[in-house]
């Protein structure tokens, strides 16, 4: 069959044919023509006579134009030829935590890496060094899966350019910090897109403890980070000491380690600490890996569960992504991580590089709570939360097609055959040169009226 | 006999067709002749002058009277009937319906159809009368001349004379009419829509010279009266002659036609000829009726187009 780039041209023709048409049955025509000896009697004058019929005359010329204008309109609409089958690309997005699980990811889709059909997979990109810890890409936004699914959407037509429609799937991590932006770029794709996400081991959702116990490590008698604890701990749950010998899923061991920055990390190493929570908040503000700055500065606001604590703020180490993976969990106000939680669900470290000056009353504001209760979550609770249902259940819709796709991207597609737009021209001039033929034709019959006459050969006696 | 021109001939039976005029020397027949003889019908006495025959005094009366009277009558003479049929193609009009020859009172009667009837009609009058009839007939296979003859069968060879001919051309009259012998009766039974001038010179010419001349003057009802629908209307005999008609050109058209008619009837009188116009669709005994009598119903008598009108 034949597919059109542009239908606008036909449309425009098919209007074109509809007025032809209609001034077929609305045409001036001439009169009929009456013999009449006496027509010499007839004073010379212009007689208009419009006539209506309910049928269209002149039906070879119209079929002759309609069919001129159609050609022509279909030319000008770039021509394809579409094959009977109709092939079906498959573009698939998925999260770079799914690397590891790429025989599952390609049975869970449903297509071969072979060619046919054609599939193309898009990695969601995100800080290299970062690794699956990280909150950009997918684990940030759940939305950066569309824009890598149009990219990839572009290639695959563009090396297939015989594909009929195409087919979504995204692998989405097992937990996202938003999905703002899937919301409100998930209308821009046309068609069905079918959601996978990794089983979320659910330690942070799971966790039922209704007590920190906490320890305080290397902390000295008037550490006001020991006495904002003291403060605003009884309303998080915390109490000083360890969890005790017997295992107790009700409370979560918190270590807080305050010594120095190489000191500090090297003590969530020690064999008889089993905390589930590590705090390391060297008394330097610098948390062992990170990056001391030249000059110690102070920052105005700092932002955490949500929340934003203003106050004056100090800080003289600047973290370093480089040094191992780390999901930020408290920022500047200028966007920089301000805390950084290593580790997995069920067991992590929390780096912080908050340098409170001696004496400031920052930790003592009603503010600082929400800081507080960001140190002492349960593990991997500010990684994201699991990828909405509603999200997964989306998979209305059918495959998009590729038309739409090329509609809304910049893609070269090229009018094949190259011949066809030429050749229908061409038998559109052809119509119009036989339809000029047949309306001589037709106007010199239409003159060649009256009876047959002869001249008279002489004369004949009658016998 | 054709059956198309049985009725008429029926009608016309016992109808004769005096001569307009005295005739000139010719054989006895039933007209007058401008010859005053010895036999005959008595007209008149004339006194004896010298030269006269003696045997042709009227004794009796020479006794009675003692004066000498020679006893005079009239003549009678035959006259040659030639009749001329114009077969035109704008005789052709209207269309002919189904059959080529209509009936020629009918409805859809063509002039051809009109023509071919009075020129039978009078062709059978004048052969009642004992004159001689021929015809010349110009139609579309040429001009066929049927000599004139007295014997049986006459009205019959016309007849079949114009069954086989067919209208069409454009073939001029008057120089088929300059063939003819002056001292005979001449009917042209044409639309007068050809040569009218030349004809009317001839006319003029042959009257002077004695002959007598009819002109029937046929018109089709339909040229009277066109229809409403706007056409192009053209002339079958000058295709290049087409106008457009409709119902707002009626009246100036037919103000023109009937001044034509009224001319060419002017004119023929004029040239001393019997004028008479008859329009299809009219008796046709009745229009050969008012022929020999000298008068048509209603002819000569210009927008009058109904038939039955007149004398």
């Amino acid at each position: 069959m034949i597919g059109l780039l542009t239908p606008w041209p036909l449309l425009v023709a098919g209007t074109l044919s509809a007025v032809t048409v209609v001034l077929h049955l609305l045409s001036v025509r001439r009169p009929p023509v009456l013999s009449l000896p006496t027509a010499r009697f007839i004073a010379p004058r212009d007689v208009r006579a419009v006539s209506r019929s309910a049928r269209p005359t002149d039906l070879l010329l119209l079929l002759l134009r309609v069919l001129a204008l159609l050609l022509a309109g279909t030319a000008l609409s770039g021509p394809r030829w579409i094959p009977a089958s109709r092939p079906l690309g498959h573009v698939i997005v998925a999260d770079p935590s799914w690397r590891a699980d790429s025989a599952r990811l390609t049975l869970l889709a449903g297509v071969a890496t072979s060619d046919d059909p054609p599939v193309r997979i898009g990695w969601v990109r995100g800080d290299t060094a970062a690794g699956t810890g990280s909150t950009s890409g997918m684990r940030g936004e759940l939305g950066a899966a569309l824009p890598v699914a149009w990219r990839e959407a572009a290639l695959l037509l563009a090396a297939y350019p015989a594909t009929d429609s195409i087919a979504l799937q995204v692998f989405a991590p097992s937990r996202t910090a938003s999905v703002d932006g899937w919301d409100a770029w998930r209308a821009a794709w046309p068609g069905r897109v079918r959601m996978h996400a990794r089983m979320d081991s659910g330690a942070a959702a799971r966790d039922s403890t209704r007590t920190i116990a906490l320890r305080v490590t290397g902390a000295t008698g008037d550490d006001h980070v020991v006495a904002s604890l003291a403060l605003h701990g009884a309303s998080l749950g915390v109490r000083r000491g360890d969890a005790g010998t017997v295992p107790d899923p009700t409370v979560r061991t918190v270590l807080l380690q305050r010594g120095a920055s190489d000191g500090a990390r090297r003590g969530a190493d020690a064999p008889d600490a089993a905390p589930r929570v590590t705090i390391v908040w060297p008394v330097d503000g610098r948390p062992g890996g990170w990056q001391a700055r030249d000059r110690g500065d102070t920052a105005p606001a700092l932002v955490a569960s949500g929340r934003v604590l203003a106050g004056s703020w100090g800080r003289s180490a600047t973290w370093n992504p480089r040094s191992g993976p780390g999901t930020p969990i408290a920022w500047w106000n200028d966007g920089t991580p301000a805390v950084v939680e290593r580790g997995d669900d069920s067991r992590c470290t929390r780096e912080v590089g908050v340098l409170v000056p001696p004496g400031g009353d920052a930790l003592l504001a009603p503010s600082a709570r929400a800081l507080l209760a960001a140190l002492l979550a349960p593990c991997g609770a500010w990684r994201g939360a699991p990828v909405p249902a509603r999200v997964l259940a989306d998979s209305t819709g059918a495959a998009v097609p590729s038309a739409a796709v090329r509609a809304a991207l910049p893609i070269r597609s090229s009018v094949t055959p190259a011949w066809l737009p030429a050749a229908l021209l061409g038998a559109a001039l052809a119509l119009l040169l036989l339809e000029w033929l047949v309306r001589r034709t037709g106007a010199a019959a239409a003159d060649r009226t009256g009876t047959a006459n002869g001249a008279a050969p002489g004369v004949r006696n009658a016998a | 006999m054709s059956t198309r021109h049985g009725a008429l001939l029926d009608a016309l039976r016992g109808v004769r067709w005096p001569a307009r005029r005295a005739v000139g020397a010719a054989l006895p027949g039933a007209h007058r002749s401008r010859q005053r003889g010895t036999s005959g019908e008595f007209t008149e006495y004339r006194l004896y002058r010298q030269g006269d025959d003696p045997r042709q005094l009227d004794w009796k009366l020479l006794a009675r009277s003692d004066r000498a009277f020679v006893r005079l009558t009239d003549d009678r003479a035959l006259v040659t009937t030639w009749l001329v049929v114009d077969g035109s193609a704008s005789m052709a009009f209207p269309a002919p319906r189904a059959a080529p020859h209509g009936a020629p009172d009918g409805e859809h009667a063509t002039k051809w159809d009109v023509a071919c009837a009075l020129a039978v009609g009078l062709g059978a009058v004048a052969h009642a009368s004992g004159d001689p009839v021929g015809a010349l007939v110009l139609a579309s296979g040429g001009t066929r001349r049927f000599p004139p003859r007295t014997r049986r069968g006459t009205v019959h060879e016309l007849t079949r004379v114009l069954n086989e001919s067919a209208p069409g051309g454009t073939q001029p009259l008057a120089p088929a009419l300059e063939t003819l012998p002056v001292n005979c009766r001449t009917v042209v039974v044409s639309d007068l829509l050809g040569d009218l001038d030349a004809t009317l010179a001839w006319g003029a010419r042959t009257v002077a010279a004695g002959g007598m001349v009819e002109v029937v003057h046929v018109v089709a009802r339909e040229e009277l009266a066109l229809p409403d629908r706007a056409s192009l209307a053209r002339d079958p005999e000058t295709p290049s002659i087409e106008h457009i008609i409709d119902r707002g050109g009626h009246a100036r058209y037919r103000e023109a036609f009937d001044r034509f008619r009224a001319e060419a009837a002017r004119r023929w009188r004029a040239a001393g000829a019997g004028y008479h116009e008859v329009v299809t669709g009219e008796s046709l005994p009745r229009a050969v009726r008012a022929i020999v009598a000298g008068g048509a119903p209603g002819a000569g008598v210009p927008g009058n187009g109904a038939p039955g009108a007149g004398p």
